[in-house]
């Protein structure tokens, strides 16, 4: 993974990979932690730890241990200044090597670079033009395509509007034709309507007639079997007259005989009303639509 | 169009129905007669009555003219309750009108209730309860005559009136035997108020009903009297030389009209009562006879031959130009008012038969009710609605009454001998 003999390509690995960098970079770091460790751990005196083992204590010399405990230190830390001044010049050594190569690496990449980056230019450049070269083409193609197309749309156009304007002129023909028609027959049916209806008003004014022939007979049938039915008082005297309403149910039966407007004689008034009574039922209309439920005698003594 | 034509039609149909809703039937004719009316026999069934109270009714109502009673035989039912009479029954006789009742024992006497309905509308148009005895009873029938003709003709009855008469009957020996009689209006209870062995005549009525004044001859010369009838005493109202006749009470009864001929022939003069002063109210050379008041008491009618034949004249009470009345036949006379003073009636003579006849004063025509041929002397009936008159049956007198308008005649019952003169009273005020 990590080839130090070519930065470059470490790079590009790098700009392929960014978790190879991550990785890289952890593995630095974490060997820097563990050199810086090691020296904070050689550097720090170890803890006294209390021990049972001195029950038993015997004075000794507080000051000789102490001194030959500093002895000691000095010593180690002596030794240990050399080694690491040692480390530190071969370091110092690798460094600088390593200072060389890269600078040796960075001018050769920057060559490259300088040569891919005109290489590059030079295809962008190609490519703008052909870019260029084919939108123009369309461009043109488009327009051609265009015109093509408003051409055939304005033919369509002109046929289509033709074609409407006949179809315009064919529905009118077909509209007139059905309107002439439809006169006509309109002009028909109000004739046979109107001779139909002048038809019927003859029938009905027919049927009036025979309805009012057929009435005076009925009130002719039913004047007599009133008349017939009607005892004068003797003290009537021409002049008098009383109006006796009455009401009839089909068959002719009287339900009902009321003075609606008397004479002033009640006798008179009473006479009247016998009358229509007497005569229940009244005689049958000859025609059935001419029965009436309800209708008014006017009793007028002649004479 | 269309629209317009069912319009049309709409209005077509609409006069046929507001025709329709107008429709009034003139009824000018009607018939002359009489009303059909159903008198049941009165109860209770079995019931051993004096009178036969139903009959009298029936009896009554025919004579007036008016009503037709139904035949018994031909009464479908017999009810004398209310609760028993099915209307049904008598529509289907075409009885207009229904009386019903019944006799129940009351105290001494009776109470007489009766009930009159109208058949074809099924009410109550009368219902009273009279108390009455054996010896009243039949008066209470002809007070309940007198109740129904009024309800249903609505003028008052007058069959609960008397009339008065002179009967002349063989008194053995070959004389005559006359009395003056009062009887009911149907000739029923007779009773005897003068009797004389001479002649007896003209009998009036006070307009009370409570007198009677009358000709009676004494020592063979007429004079006129007037009798209490409560009390039966007797006073002399006139006794002039020659006739003293004819007497007539003014409708207020305070003069009495009469015939004297103590100045010549007979003429007529009219008697203050109050004072007995008289005034001689006609003055011809012909005989002037028979007067009558009018019910105003203004105008006396009487009968005159000044015109060759004895016809009707009529003078006021105080006198003037009598004017005359009858113009039709040979002979008219002995006339009296109706009481309506629209009508008078007289003895009608052509050639030699004599009928009863009504003379209408305002159109002046004749009405000949009688048939002859020596029907004399009519009265009205107070209501105007029947004449009584005598007539000659079988060379008898009797008496008989006919209805006004000529259609129902009948003789009264007679015992034997003659009636004459027949006189209806007044209703009694």
């Amino acid at each position: 993974m990590v080839a130090r003999g070519d930065r470059g390509d470490m790079f590009k690995e790098f700009l392929k990979n960014p978790r190879a960098l991550v990785y890289a970079v952890l593995v630095h770091v974490t060997l820097l932690l563990i050199l810086v460790m090691s020296l904070k751990w050689n550097t720090k005196p170890a803890p006294l730890q209390g021990s049972g083992e001195i029950v038993k204590a015997v004075v000794i010399d507080e000051a000789k241990l102490q001194e030959e405990k500093q002895r000691k230190l000095h010593e180690e830390q002596r030794k240990r200044d050399a080694e690491e001044a040692k480390r530190r010049a071969a370091e110092q050594q690798r460094q600088a090597e390593v200072q060389k190569q890269r600078a040796a690496e960075q001018r050769q990449r920057d060559a490259q670079l300088a040569a891919e980056k005109k290489k590059r230019l030079i295809a962008e450049q190609k490519r703008q033009a052909k870019i260029k070269a084919d939108k123009e083409a369309k461009e043109r193609q488009r327009i051609a395509e265009q015109k093509r197309r408003a051409e055939v749309e304005a033919k369509r156009k002109a046929a289509e509007a033709k074609r409407q304007a006949e179809e315009a002129k064919r529905k009118a023909e077909a509209q007139r034709k059905a309107e002439e028609a439809r006169r006509q027959r309109e002009n028909l049916e109000m004739m046979q309507q109107q001779m139909a209806q002048e038809e019927q008003q003859r029938a009905a004014a027919a049927r009036q007639r025979q309805l009012m022939a057929l009435q005076s007979q009925y009130v002719a049938l039913i004047q007599q079997k009133v008349n017939r039915n009607w005892i004068r008082p003797p003290n009537v005297r021409a002049g008098m007259s009383c109006t006796v309403h009455v009401r009839l149910i089909p068959g002719g039966e009287v339900v009902e005989a009321t003075t609606i407007k008397s004479s002033g004689d009640a006798a008179f008034d009473r006479s009247a009303e016998t009358a229509v009574l007497r005569a229940s039922p009244l005689p049958p209309p000859p025609d059935a639509a001419l029965f009436q439920r309800e209708f008014n005698f006017l009793f007028k003594p002649e004479g | 169009m269309k629209r317009i034509c069912l319009w049309c039609g709409l209005a077509c149909l609409a006069a046929i129905g507001s025709a329709h809703a107008a429709l009034t039937i003139e009824i000018t004719q009607g018939v002359e007669g009489a009303t059909p009316i159903a008198v049941v026999p009165f109860g209770p069934v079995g019931a051993n009555l004096p009178v036969d109270v139903a009959d009298v009714i029936s009896a009554d109502l025919k004579r007036s003219g008016r009503f037709a009673p139904v035949a018994r035989n031909d009464l479908i039912a017999r009810p004398y309750e209310a609760s028993q009479v099915n209307f049904r029954d008598w529509r289907l006789l075409k009885a207009d009108n229904l009386v019903i009742g019944k006799v129940t024992p009351f105290g001494a006497g009776y109470v007489a209730q009766f009930q009159l309905f109208d058949v074809f509308r099924g009410v109550q148009l009368a219902g009273y309860s009279i108390r009455s005895d054996a010896k009243s009873l039949r008066r209470t029938a002809h007070q309940i005559a007198d109740m129904i003709y009024e309800t249903l003709t609505g003028e008052p009855g007058a069959f609960a009136t008397r009339i008065a008469y002179i009967t002349v009957t063989n008194g053995g020996e070959g004389k005559r035997r006359y009395s003056l009689q009062v009887a009911d209006s149907d000739g029923f209870n007779p009773q005897s108020v003068v009797q004389s062995t001479q002649p007896l005549m003209s009998p009036a009525w006070s307009p009370d009903a409570s007198h009677l004044a009358y000709v009676s001859f004494e020592n063979k010369l007429p004079k006129i009297f007037e009798q209490d009838l409560r009390t039966g005493r007797r006073a002399l109202i006139a006794s002039f030389p020659g006739i003293n006749g004819a007497p007539a009470w003014s409708p207020d009864g305070t003069h009495l009209a009469l015939v004297l001929s103590k100045d010549g022939n007979p003429e007529i003069y009219v008697m203050d009562m109050g004072t007995r002063r008289m005034r001689r109210l006609t003055n011809s050379l012909g005989i002037d006879t028979e007067p009558s008041w009018s019910p105003d008491g203004r105008s006396i009618i009487f009968t005159s031959d000044r015109g060759g034949s004895p016809q009707i004249y009529r003078i006021s009470a105080r006198g003037g130009r009598a004017e005359r009345l009858t113009f039709e036949g040979s002979y008219n006379a002995r006339a009296s008012y109706s009481a309506d003073g629209n009508s008078i009636v007289m003895v009608h003579g052509t050639g030699n038969r004599f009928q009863i006849a009504v003379l209408n004063l305002q159109n002046r025509a004749m009405q000949v009710l009688t048939d002859g041929p020596l029907d004399e002397s009519p009265s009205f009936a107070p209501n105007g609605r029947i004449i009584i008159y005598a007539a000659e049956e079988k060379n008898r007198g009797v008496l008989a009454e006919v209805s006004v308008d000529g259609r129902v005649k009948q003789r009264l019952s007679a015992r034997e001998g003659d009636a004459r003169e027949p006189a209806w009273a007044p209703l009694r005020q």
